[in-house]
């Protein structure tokens, strides 16, 4: 994927927003993959090999647990602008034996967000913006630290509207889609009290 | 015998509630609220799974091991992971409050509108009779029929009344003083453990003008269980430890006494942890 944003960078979305005197930050989710152990067990016909390759050298290995950053669209087209890119690559990645796509979060300083970041909110991350940010998470790097290192990286950052729109769209489908499942078992559902 | 047990999982950060009841066959039946698994920390999966191995239950076994899982309300830090985990043990119910934004944690409603390892799943709220765990009544004291808070998603928090024989057990999520000034008149009499709300923080447990709210409806002494926060955020907040301290009601914390395990008969309540 080097023909778009997807490529250099990662999408983010707004989860919440701290205002506190020591803590002045915006938790936000990114899409991983994540493999269960085994990789569907031996013997399956499922279980490939990889290779982990560059110019210089090349590695065959059998995959047994993974966890890579999703960064853009199955197709290629570098971002997410419908909700039926999300859903397609997710669809994708979970018909993989053993793949499935699980949610992570971070923090990033408010002072990079040009304007208040809203919930469901989608932005994206340069690479050096977001390995600090996963540093920070996993206390790699102090508070301090981070902070002065978000200063230098601060037009790392950038609202994404259209992916905004179409993971809205695709929050409304899913909400849809439960209520669709609520409605077709009615007899599962808890009863109301009668007061 | 019967008995309740519920354990609050030291996840370092967010919440994550084992609730486990043993019925007078000797049965036990499983629940849990919220986690805060990420990829390079999966400690309430890790935690479950010893923890059934110890119970030694069959995890290779098709059917759900948890008769309900509750996400809390919609946060990160509240919800991540359980969709790991829930493909792992399984669960009869997936319950959730109803929210205007499910943002991050979209992606664990579209697994339980496709997944056979959820039952059947359904937002909670006050108005609704959710069956017992066991011999363990539950009622919800929150949130209202069709009340979203829209600019504060801890308030739409899912706040849970477990009650065995003569004790209650209340779980709070992050629930704040908006919430607490409509339920805590509500909090059941007989309250023997609660679980303070949003990890100890100043609004979680006073309001606007540094008032006590939930804590001044409580007469029993509860044994109170902290998922503290003393990273990022330090909490719990000192003004909320002192009050409790001036209280001289007990206090357990994750950061302090790892995983927390508050247990009644009915009767008792015992708390046991891992270490000071």
């Amino acid at each position: 994927m080097e023909d778009g944003r997807a490529g250099r960078t990662v999408p983010l979305v707004v989860d919440d927003r701290k205002e506190l005197p020591e803590f002045r930050m915006t938790r936000l989710t990114y899409f991983t993959i994540e493999s269960e152990p085994g990789l569907g067990g031996a013997g399956r016909e499922e279980e490939k090999l990889w290779n982990l390759s560059n110019e210089r050298f090349q590695v065959p290995f059998l995959l047994n647990s993974m966890s890579g950053v999703i960064l853009g669209p199955v197709d290629g087209s570098g971002l997410f602008l419908t909700a039926a890119s999300i859903e397609e690559t997710f669809d994708r990645i979970e018909a993989q034996p053993s793949f499935y796509v699980d949610a992570n979060d971070l923090w990033l300083p408010n002072f990079l967000f040009e304007k208040m970041p809203e919930r469901g909110g989608v932005y994206r991350a340069g690479y050096p913006l977001f390995r600090q940010a996963l540093y920070f998470r996993a206390d790699m790097v102090d508070h301090d630290g981070f902070l002065d290192m978000c200063l230098e990286l601060s037009a790392q950052l950038a609202y994404s509207e259209g992916e905004t729109a179409a993971f809205q769209s695709w929050e409304a489908g899913q909400i849809e889609e439960a209520i669709k499942n609520y409605h077709d078992r009615p007899e599962m559902a808890l009863k109301y009290r009668e007061e | 015998m019967s008995e309740l047990r519920v354990t609050l999982i030291d996840v370092g950060w967010g919440d994550s509630i084992l609730i486990e009841s043993l019925d007078e066959n000797g049965k036990w039946h499983y629940g849990l609220v919220d986690s805060n698994d990420t990829t390079y920390l999966r400690s309430s999966f890790i935690f479950l799974k010893k923890h059934f191995k110890k119970r030694k239950i069959d995890l290779s076994a098709q059917g759900p091991i948890f008769e309900f899982v509750l996400l809390s309300h919609g946060h990160d830090d509240h919800g991540q992971g359980l969709k790991g985990i829930i493909k792992e043990f399984g669960t009869e119910k997936f319950w959730y409050p109803k929210s205007t934004s499910w943002s991050s944690q979209t992606n664990l409603l579209r697994y339980a509108n496709r997944s056979t390892r959820v039952g059947f799943h359904q937002s909670l709220d006050k108005t609704k009779i959710v069956p017992a765990l066991g011999e363990v009544d539950i009622s919800i004291l929150w949130p209202e029929y069709n009340r979203i808070d829209r600019h504060n998603e801890n308030n739409n928090s899912v706040v849970l009344a477990l009650e065995l024989g003569g004790v209650s057990f209340v779980l709070t999520g992050d629930a704040e003083e908006e919430v607490w000034s409509r339920i805590a008149s509500q909090l059941p009499a007989n309250t023997r453990f609660f679980k303070v709300p949003h990890h100890g923080s100043v609004n979680g447990t006073f309001d606007s003008q540094g008032n006590e709210t939930w804590s001044a409806r409580l007469t029993q002494s509860p044994a109170l269980g902290i998922s503290s926060h003393p990273m990022r955020f330090s909490h719990p907040d000192k003004q909320v430890i002192d009050l409790f301290r001036n209280k001289a009601w007990p206090l357990y914390r994750t950061d302090e006494n790892y995983h927390l395990t508050f247990m009644t008969d009915g009767t008792d309540v015992k708390v046991k942890y891992s270490h000071v």
